[in-house]
């Protein structure tokens, strides 16, 4: 592609509402994770890695793109089309609701529905799981009460944080009660075990805790990522729950995890971290 | 208290989700959708990532629905802060990536924290949208929103049409041309066009320091055809 050809390409991108998108896919390394099949991608990526002004004009259309986001009109709606997924999906992976009438005894752990902490992003919750799937995590459930009920604070911080552990509860029994389930150990720098991966290649159901991120609480955020070879790719960053610092969700699109060599690193948020939390598998 | 078509409250429709009614979902999602997209899409710039932000919401607004409180805030207020908080994640996400540092050094967009910067960054600016706002950052978003509307006025009305059906409306190229009988190549150069012209309008706007962040360069200018009113854009 052409100076003019990368240009048009982008300034398409823009018009049509998706160049961040199209500009995340180009900043994954070909073949990875959420790299774009299109070959047209690639062709671009070459081209602006080694083209400054097109990489500066590149710069202006986001600078551009987010100011014309910013003017949107009142009269711009939700696509119609996402109705039916997105209902569909929120029935699918929320909590399991049952009609007061009906509702059997309980059998299953039921996750309190109470408020958990806020910005969690990428987290997919997925349904109720068997009452022994989840003992798997008492351990740490009764960690955060006890650290909940000693911190003192606020009770909606408590219920909040109450909520984050029940989420990660559920997610971790979910995946252990998958028959592929795997667990790799997150090893600190002195070689301490002080988290863990649990995850279910088939499903791509992936939970990562830890009870050693120092500086959550005064809000140093940390990133969950896969490492393969020299391609990096983020998993999810960390949610605060007490004195568990955990991500629950899904895999990466294209990702597989488990494959031999591979690394799962936690790292802060800041330039130039070295990862603090390190397993392979 | 808003009310849904068939005399429901937010409230009451509420207490129905949690009753376990499943049809309080749907009309929940049909009278907040909109509003969360848009907010979304004003944050993110991306329309795939604000369908993603509405999803997120609708989820914790399944899961948490037992923890509204409308004593505290209207419904409508409780959803746009999670579905705030949910861009402004992904906006933080988006400036650690490589490509947004690469782009961003490129364009000059360094440290100097400009309004643009944080519209684009994902910091403060984007704070107004919270609910306790902060009014210098509000008032910077609000007059940028304008400066960006004014400019958009300015653009001949055919590429304005053009340009505003495709990123505001989620018109492809070719539905775009069914719906006002252009050439689809017509389409295509009045979209560009309209691009570039609004960058140069918004460079006039911004001034000086900001306005090159936004200005198209020469030779791009010259690849999607004279800007002069009225050139040739391949229409017939």
């Amino acid at each position: 592609m052409d100076h003019v050809e990368v240009r048009q390409w982008l300034t398409d991108a823009l018009a049509g509402g998706v160049l961040p998108s199209v500009l995340d896919d180009l900043a994954a390394a070909p073949g990875s994770a959420g790299a774009s099949p299109d070959p047209a991608a690639h062709e671009v990526r070459a081209h602006l890695a080694a083209c400054d002004p097109c990489r500066a004009e590149a710069g202006a259309l986001v600078t551009t793109g987010a100011l014309l986001a910013a003017a949107t009109p009142d009269d711009v709606l939700a696509p119609v089309a996402a109705r039916e997924r997105i209902l569909r999906s929120v029935r699918e992976t929320g909590m399991v609701r049952v009609p007061a009438a009906a509702a059997p005894a309980p059998a299953a752990l039921v996750v309190p529905a109470v408020p958990r902490a806020p910005a969690v992003s990428r987290v997919r919750r997925w349904r109720l799981v068997p009452a022994f799937a989840s003992l798997a995590m008492a351990a740490i459930i009764v960690g955060g009460l006890v650290t909940v009920a000693n911190m003192g604070h606020q009770r909606d911080i408590a219920q909040a944080e109450v909520a984050a552990l029940g989420d990660l509860a559920s997610a971790s029994g979910h995946i252990l009660a998958r028959p592929d389930h795997a667990q790799l150990p997150l090893l600190a720098t002195d070689g301490a075990s002080m988290g863990m991966v649990v995850f279910s290649p088939s499903s791509g159901q992936l939970a990562v805790w830890s009870h050693d991120l120092v500086g959550m609480a005064s809000g140093t955020r940390y990133d969950c990522f896969l490492v393969r070879g020299s391609s990096l790719t983020l998993i999810g960053w960390m949610d605060d729950a007490g004195d568990v610092a955990y991500w629950v969700g899904q895999t990466p699109a294209g990702v597989t995890l488990g494959h031999a060599g591979d690394r799962i690193v936690v790292q802060a948020d800041v330039p130039g971290a070295a990862p603090v939390l390190s397993g392979t598998f | 208290m808003a009310m849904s078509p068939s005399g429901r409250t937010d409230a009451e429709l509420m207490a129905s989700l949690v009753a376990g009614q499943d049809d309080a979902l749907g009309a929940l999602y049909d009278r907040h959708a909109d509003a969360i997209f848009r907010a979304a899409f004003r944050l993110l710039g991306d329309r795939g990532q604000a369908e993603d932000v509405l999803q997120e919401t609708m989820l914790a607004l399944w899961n948490r629905a037992e923890t509204y409180d409308p004593s505290v805030a209207s419904l409508a207020a409780w959803l746009l802060t999670i579905a705030r908080n949910r861009a402004v994640d992904r906006l933080r996400a988006r400036a650690r990536r490589p490509v947004g540092t690469l782009l961003s050094a490129a364009a000059g967009a360094a440290t100097d924290d400009t309004a643009i910067d944080r519209l684009v960054a994902g910091g403060e600016l984007v704070g107004a949208a919270a609910p306790r706002p902060d009014p210098a950052a509000a008032a910077e978003a609000s007059w940028l929103a304008g400066a960006v509307r004014d400019a958009l006025a300015a653009i001949p009305g055919p590429e304005r049409e053009a340009l505003e059906l495709a990123y505001y409306h989620d018109l492809s190229q070719s539905e775009i041309a069914a719906r006002l009988g252009w050439p689809l190549g017509t389409v295509k150069t009045r979209t560009r066009r309209a691009l570039a012209r609004l960058r140069v309008v918004l460079a006039e706007v911004l001034g000086p320091d900001a306005g090159l962040r936004v200005l198209p360069s020469v030779s791009s200018v010259e690849a999607f055809g004279t800007l002069a009113q009225g050139g040739s854009d391949g229409s017939r």
